[in-house]
């Protein structure tokens, strides 16, 4: 049975900042991870998602540090319940936090999250100087 | 170095093998009071609209459908995919089928379903003559 210290348990592995780039592509987090993240890189920005059920927007923190990491924190609270008895509990509560290197840094005055149907989204645009430029190739003489 | 030439052929292997149209598990917790059985269960990413609860001979099945978004640029870190999500409860108390409730709250579904309460022994009275 999960307590309700679950997360941090759970998390205490994760604690040094997890490199996006040079780890495996398809990597599922274990079964205990929270929040799950996918992280998706077009050239202009990166997308970053996290499944947060039951997670009120309120106990969620986005912090964007040093320019090119992003951490996720917060708190999924445990419900009021009184049962007569637990059948199965499954879903973790308690105090959880995950944080990414990304490969760029970030324009952080443009990052912008969103949150919809239990699923946080965070678009961060990259740095100007971390986008590619195109070089004008000039005719020699 | 990019990878994403690398990586390309691994996602067209995956969509090929139909991975992602099997649908995983959906967590949930479950307690009973004196009244009733409640499962709550996480369905992140999933409109009310293509969630469907059914309760039949003991049985609660939950679906959800799980739109596939994306198209946002390079996969770079996966650790969920949209796939749909499920779960099946058999149920060992009798259950009042009527007065079974659903609602979907922050990507959290809970289902409520009444327990048939005994019901409670009638005294006769008895009339003497």
């Amino acid at each position: 049975m999960l307590n309700d210290n679950a997360f941090a348990q759970m998390n205490r592995l994760r604690t040094e900042l997890e490199k996006v780039f040079g780890s495996d592509l398809k990597n599922y987090g274990s079964a205990q991870t929270f929040p799950k993240v996918n992280v998706w890189e077009d050239v202009e920005s990166f997308l970053v998602e996290a499944e947060l059920p039951g997670v009120n927007f309120e106990d969620i923190e986005v912090l964007v540090l040093e320019g090119d990491q992003i951490s996720i924190k917060g708190e999924r609270k445990q419900s009021e319940i009184q049962p007569t008895a637990w059948i199965r509990k499954e879903r973790a509560t308690g105090e959880f936090e995950r944080s990414f290197k990304l490969s760029s840094a970030i324009d952080v005055d443009s990052v912008k999250a969103t949150m919809r149907n239990g699923v946080l989204q965070i678009r961060l645009p990259k740095a100007d100087a971390h986008q590619p430029r195109k070089i004008e190739i000039e005719r020699g003489q | 170095m990019t990878t994403s030439a690398l990586n390309e052929p691994q996602q067209q292997l995956d969509d090929s093998l139909a991975r992602k149209h099997r649908p995983t598990v959906a967590m949930f917790d479950c307690w009973q009071t004196d009244t009733e059985i409640v499962l709550s269960g996480d369905f992140p990413g999933v409109n009310a609209n293509e969630l469907s609860v059914e309760f039949h001979d003991q049985v609660l099945t939950i679906k959800g459908a799980n739109g596939r978004e994306g198209g946002y640029g390079r996969l770079v870190r996966s650790e969920f995919e949209r796939r749909p999500l499920e779960r099946s409860f058999r149920v060992h108390e009798e259950i009042n089928g009527d007065g079974i409730e659903a609602s979907l709250d922050n990507a959290v579904l809970t289902v409520v379903l009444p327990i048939v309460q005994p019901i409670a022994p009638r005294r006769i009275p008895i009339s003497a003559s």
